[in-house]
């Protein structure tokens, strides 16, 4: 089999070449996050540091004499971690109880609805984004607070994720359903003690999505958010860009990718431990950012 | 007349014929690579192939952004070991700017790449045994079968991949918040649609007239979309 052997090896290297190209902006990342200044504006660029200074970290997090706008991670990470934790259990819940509604309860309105809810789905998000502005700022007095961030997924603002649940409960057997309501189990019962934990699987992949989605998310704190403390990791490290162009040396490119692989690392840490659901949720829906 | 409008359109459009082909062929190049039999660390390269499509687009742009830099970049450092001269401005050039927003974009092919990948495991095996046994090239038995089997998956990634090109924001909003500095971007080169419809709205305030561009954004897209279903059933194959 000398043929499948030379397939193989050609596919190795071709393999070994892609993941060089694909790994080598991450590389540089890891490499400049921990050079010192005069290295990162030396003539020549280097790969591997001279020295090694991993107190670029504490700088770049803690030290808010950096910059003009320091990284403001303490705030940041609270804020991001709060609001995507909201996020996902507003997500969790609204659209499996929309999503089970949808599925399991027959009305003449059915239909039509839940072709409504699909188109909202079609449309941009900077197509949505102005008239929610409007309404949660002039109506709702949101500027400046972090409800916009989280407050919609509790109101079943994720389509997509209701298609996908709604594809998942039309699955369970309606015996099971109709079993426990001989027994006298109420409605919600039935949907708490059967169809959610029979759906734990689509239930998990809207959680991680959730989370990636959030944890990414730059646009929505770019629009409402201006106090530092109610920053978001992504948008604080946007503004530590801002903060650096008046300053001396331009940008502390050091710091900045520092700051940048701790903005990473959950999203790496979180891929890592569920993994399958990542594979699994792409995969059967097709989901993307 | 919104003097913006036509440039944008133009920048996008143009943004939209460079990556979304590109990034189709490279990750279905690269679910083709994955999918080969017998392969030991498989998990690894999927994984390196994969992550970049998690990362935050505010951290891809700058970690790229310093791969770009004129004279710290490690393009540039590349660019004169190979060809003995310094590398060229890519961020300030009006030609390559956008070139390197769709490099950014291509390189997080990931989400694409899986869809391919799950396409691929549907095709049939016998088919390709079949076609190989009967002397069929690997270039054949691509054209022939597999593209056929994997026709519906090529089609939902490129009105996918068609629709996010269309709405590209956050890379060039970034790239040209580094203006002033060691990186210097040309912004009129990257003046997408959607970032105009952002600054008329919340840099100039005028909420009307950005609600008018974002809806004219949406007519389009949605024209993009019927064009590709209507010509769909020239190409795209379904095994029922």
């Amino acid at each position: 089999m000398n043929r499948t052997k030379f397939i193989r090896i050609f596919t190795y290297i071709l393999l070994v070449i892609g993941s060089i190209v694909m790994f080598m902006p991450v590389l540089t990342m890891l490499s400049t996050a921990v050079k010192d200044t005069a290295e990162v504006y030396a003539g020549k660029p280097t790969i591997i540091p001279k020295e090694f200074h991993f107190e670029n970290f504490w700088s770049a997090l803690f030290d808010d004499t950096v910059s003009y706008r320091p990284f403001t991670f303490l705030p940041a990470l609270k804020n991001s971690i709060c609001v995507t934790l909201l996020n996902i259990i507003g997500n969790v819940l609204s659209c499996s109880l929309v999503a089970y509604g949808f599925a399991r309860f027959q009305s003449r309105w059915n239909r039509p609805l839940f072709i409504l809810m699909l188109s909202v789905m079609m449309l941009p998000p900077i197509v949505l984004s102005i008239p929610t502005f409007v309404l949660f700022v002039k109506y709702l007095g949101w500027y400046d607070t972090l409800y916009p961030l989280w407050v919609p997924s509790y109101f079943g603002f994720a389509s997509f994720f209701i298609f996908l649940l709604h594809e998942f409960f039309k699955c369970i057997p309606s015996s099971l359903l109709e079993a426990a309501r001989l027994d006298g189990c109420s409605e919600l019962g039935i949907f708490f003690r059967i169809a959610m934990p029979l759906s734990k699987p689509a239930l998990m992949v809207v959680g991680v999505f959730t989370f990636i989605w959030t944890w990414n998310d730059f646009f929505t704190p770019l629009l409402y958010i201006e106090d530092p403390n109610k920053f978001t990791l992504a948008l604080s490290l946007q503004q530590f860009i801002r903060g650096s162009t008046g300053s001396a040396f331009g940008i502390q490119w050091n710091l900045l990718m520092a700051a940048n692989i701790v903005v990473i690392i959950p999203i790496v840490v979180i891929f890592f431990l569920a993994q399958r659901y990542f594979v699994e949720g792409i995969s059967l829906t097709g989901m993307k950012q | 007349m919104e003097p913006n409008f036509f440039h944008t359109i133009k920048v996008t459009v143009l943004f939209t014929v460079i990556t979304v082909p590109i990034s189709l062929i490279v990750a279905l190049a690269a679910a083709l690579l994955l999918n080969v039999k017998a392969i030991k660390g498989i998990s690894i390269f999927r994984t390196i192939f994969f992550l970049p499509a998690l990362i935050p687009v505010v951290a891809s742009t700058i970690m790229w952004s310093w791969v770009f830099s004129p004279k710290h970049g490690i393009l540039n450092l590349l660019y004169a070991k190979i060809f003995g001269t310094q590398g060229p401005n890519w961020l300030e050039d009006p030609r390559l700017a956008l070139g390197c927003i769709a490099v950014i974009c291509i390189w997080g092919f990931g989400n694409t790449m899986m869809i391919f990948l799950a396409g691929l495991q549907g095709v049939p095996q016998n088919l390709l045994d079949a076609a190989r046994i009967d002397g069929a090239t690997w270039w054949e038995r691509f054209r022939n079968v597999t593209v056929p089997y994997i026709s519906p998956v090529i089609f939902f990634n490129m009105v996918m991949g068609i629709i996010g090109a269309f709405q590209v924001f956050t890379q060039a909003f970034i790239f040209t918040d580094f203006n002033g500095t060691t990186v210097t971007v040309n912004s009129k080169a990257v003046h997408f649609y959607v970032l105009n419809i952002y600054q008329q709205a919340f840099e100039n305030g005028r909420f009307g007239l950005a609600c008018a561009l974002a809806w004219i954004l949406l007519v389009v897209i949605l024209m993009m979309t019927l064009i590709q279903f209507y010509f769909k059933k020239r190409w795209v194959f379904y095994n029922e």
